[in-house]
């Protein structure tokens, strides 16, 4: 079955499985590697390391991005034009208004023609209502069912890198047990549960209010519902710190910094990913967030 | 055949006193442009100017906005801020008679044009948008300390295929409780084979599904400045005059423009042609005086044409300048390197474009919205570039990055390469701050060595 990559939560991977593709949401491994994508001052690392790798792993037969922010958008720009193809979906940045639920439905279309080129075939209806069944109930976020061993600590921000995740473990070793991960690589990044009976009879509706409407993100213009998720997942997680990542030259969730951390009532670690290796630098912001954690608690 | 100085700002003190005891004759903002020091426009100090009246016109035009805007709120009108909107909203909001739009971005000028004594860029570090932001940040803090422009009554802003340095600045901006009408214009793709496409102004193709798309996203904006207005309804034949009007500037720009970057001599300096080009997108608060005096510049420029006159020599390197800068002074910097401009492409070319009229007025907006060209892509901005480089026979390019700005890492080397395969023109990249004092030696150079390599391949 031929792979199609992508990065953006915003992508439903049921359209891709409906065409007989397989969806791969590739998270790169990082640090960028070479590639069409070149080292410069005010680049992504993290669209950097997934376009010079998407292009350069052997096998995918297309790759996805979205305009959901301009460096993904202008990124998509500089892939070469085939081996593999690139395809551009554009994700609307207003949600509320029936124009944009189409928009995003016209885009799924323009899409799906895409796929097809690829060896794809357009599904018929019963095939896109058997696969959004098959996904219709998403995995329920992981909750601790005993008191976490360390200092409780939730994750939210951007997409990262395999070698970006690395901080993770540093936050156990350092003794800190993450409790939440409500980032884009995360909770934020999960497909979002389709209206069941919208499914029913209107499948390609159900997809994009789903993903459009039901996704919180950070681009979405206004993005209220995004802190108000947020919020509430971050108190159900009873975390007692958050630490928020986000990649280098990422306007979106740099600007949203501060008013997460304004409306939250317990600390934030805000840490910029720059494609390296993130332990080095991080490494004693993150032993003494949680050590001052600690020292809250007792 | 006359090369003509630029002033500093204390020889235009002593040319202004000259002036008027000739008898010169000013709108009710004019006056000596060193009374703007007061105001704490110290930059002014620093820049060199263009020595006609025209040019002080436009000037005093640019720094008298907001005392406009503060007149406006007292007579009553209703002020629209257009966020990251370049020349569509504010067509719209002038249609009707008891409206005013202003382009909150424009606050990007203020550290520079007051040498950061107003705080600004303070105020939006202090609110988590620090300097990896693009100079527009200062916007976010002439809206908290409300020491600039009056607080708008409606704010209008664009998202979709916008900077994300833009989009972040005004979401922060609505957490502080700012109301914003969003509207959308999606990012310009390549229709597909046999879709249903329309050439829009400036020449590039759009599906006609998004102009759909941006028609309808206007028809909510007009219900919204209907809303503000009150008592008039933003029908088509007000549109059709707004466009009229519109289309008057335009066309006055784009002769302005025309003789400035063909002329032997250029008639205008890099400078005063950049502020008179800003006037196309919001008409700096007041449509009719932005008319009048880029009509005044335009017969200015024609006098001293046809008297030999000008602000280069004839020898000049001829360069095409793309982006705007958010240090005005840099622009002195051209003529001070030995050249002269020869084509510009300040972000917002489809501005200047003359908005069709032979279609409803909310299609020709859309049009032209999506002609916009942030919102397609690099390659197609280049080609443009390369076209109005080749149309006006520049001979280098001067790529100036804005800090920051998240559209500028990618698309400044797309720009480049595509200048140096189709034209083979040398290309220079530069990068600007709001105070660029620090760094003159180096640009200077930098623009000396581009001029050096233009000249020998003469």
């Amino acid at each position: 079955m031929k792979t199609i990559a992508y990065a953006s939560p915003y992508v439903p991977p049921e359209w891709i499985a409906a065409h007989g593709l397989k969806p791969l949401r590739l998270q790169p491994d990082g640090p960028p590697g070479d590639g069409p994508i070149l080292p410069t001052a005010g680049v992504c690392p993290y669209m950097r390391a997934f376009a010079n790798q998407a292009v350069s792993t052997p096998g995918l037969a297309g790759i996805i991005f979205t305009t959901v922010c301009d460096q993904m958008r202008r990124g998509c720009e500089r892939i070469p034009t085939a081996d593999p193809p690139a395809f551009c979906f554009n994700v609307p940045a207003t949600w509320q208004t029936d124009a944009a639920l189409q928009l995003y439905i016209d885009e799924l279309a323009r899409l799906g023609d895409f796929l097809v080129q690829l060896g794809g075939r357009h599904p018929d209806k019963t095939t896109l209502v058997h696969t959004l069944h098959r996904c219709i109930e998403p995995p329920s976020p992981e909750q601790p069912t005993t008191a976490p061993a360390g200092i409780p600590i939730a994750l939210t921000g951007g997409p990262r890198t395999m070698l970006d995740s690395s901080l993770c473990d540093l936050v156990e070793e350092l003794g800190g047990t993450i409790v939440l991960d409500a980032s884009e690589q995360g909770l934020l990044g999960r497909p979002p549960s389709f209206d069941k009976s919208l499914a029913e009879t209107d499948p390609m509706r159900a997809l994009a209010d789903a993903y459009l409407r039901r996704l919180p993100g950070v681009s979405r213009r206004p993005n209220t519902p995004l802190h108000t998720w947020l919020a509430e997942r971050i108190m159900e997680s009873r975390a007692r710190g958050v630490i928020l990542l986000r990649q280098l030259w990422c306007d979106l969730w740099h600007g949203e910094v501060a008013r997460i951390r304004d409306a939250l009532a317990i600390p934030l670690l805000d840490i910029d990913l720059d494609g390296e290796d993130p332990i080095p630098r991080n490494h004693t912001r993150v032993e003494a967030f949680i050590e001052g954690l600690r020292s809250c608690q007792r | 055949m006359s090369t003509l100085s630029q002033l500093t700002l204390e020889e235009w003190d002593a040319r202004y006193a000259q002036l008027k005891a000739n008898g010169l004759e000013e709108p009710p903002y004019g006056g000596p442009l060193s009374r703007h020091l007061a105001d704490g426009d110290q930059r002014l100090i620093h820049l060199a100017f263009d020595p006609s009246p025209e040019a002080l016109d436009l000037w005093n035009f640019l720094l008298t906005e907001e005392a406009r805007l503060h007149a406006a709120r007292a007579k009553g009108m209703k002020i629209v801020g257009t966020m990251k909107d370049l020349g569509t909203v504010p067509v719209m909001a002038y249609a009707l008679p008891n409206l005013i739009a202003f382009y909150p971005d424009g606050a990007w000028w203020t550290p520079c044009i007051m040498e950061l004594s107003a705080g600004l860029l303070r105020i939006a570090d202090n609110l988590g948008i620090d300097d990896a932001f693009c100079p527009v940040r200062a916007m976010l803090g002439a809206f908290v300390n409300e020491a600039h422009f009056p607080r708008p009554d409606q704010l209008i802003c664009s998202v979709g295929a916008v900077c994300d340095d833009f989009s972040a600045i005004a979401q922060r901006l609505e957490g502080l409780g700012h109301d914003i009408h969003w509207w959308e214009v999606p990012h310009r793709r390549q229709p597909g084979a046999g879709e249903e496409s329309v050439r829009l102004p400036g020449g590039v193709e759009a599906p006609t599904r998004q102009i759909a798309f941006v028609r309808e996203q206007l028809e909510g904006v007009r219900r919204t400045l209907e809303e503000l207005s009150e008592d008039t309804q933003l029908d088509n034949e007000r549109l059709m005059e707004g466009i009229r009007v519109a289309n008057d500037i335009r066309h006055c720009l784009r002769e302005l423009r025309t003789l400035t970057f063909t002329a032997d001599r250029p008639p205008l300096p890099a400078l005063e042609l950049l502020i008179a080009e800003m006037l196309a997108i919001h008409f700096c608060s007041d449509r009719k005086e932005a008319l009048r005096v880029l009509e005044a510049l335009l017969a200015e420029a024609r006098r001293r044409i046809a008297a030999g006159e000008g602000v280069a020599d004839g020898d000049a390197v001829r360069v095409f300048w793309v982006n705007p800068v958010a240090d005005l002074r840099a622009m002195n910097l051209l003529e001070l390197c030995g050249g002269r401009l020869a084509g510009t492409e300040y972000l917002f070319s489809h501005a200047l474009d003359e908005i069709p009229t032979d279609i409803p007025p909310l299609e020709a907006l859309a049009r032209m919205a999506l002609a916009d060209p942030m919102v397609g892509s690099a390659g197609q901005r280049a080609e443009r570039v390369c076209h109005d480089a080749q149309l006006f026979g520049a001979e280098a390019v001067i790529i100036s990055r804005i800090p920051g700005a998240s559209h500028c890492a990618i698309e400044g080397s797309v720009i480049a390469e595509r200048v140096e395969e189709r034209l083979g023109l040398p290309v220079v990249e530069i990068e600007v701050p709001p105070l660029c004092d620090a760094m003159l030696p180096t640009l200077r150079t930098r623009i000396e060595a581009l001029m050096d390599i233009a000249r020998n391949r003469r």
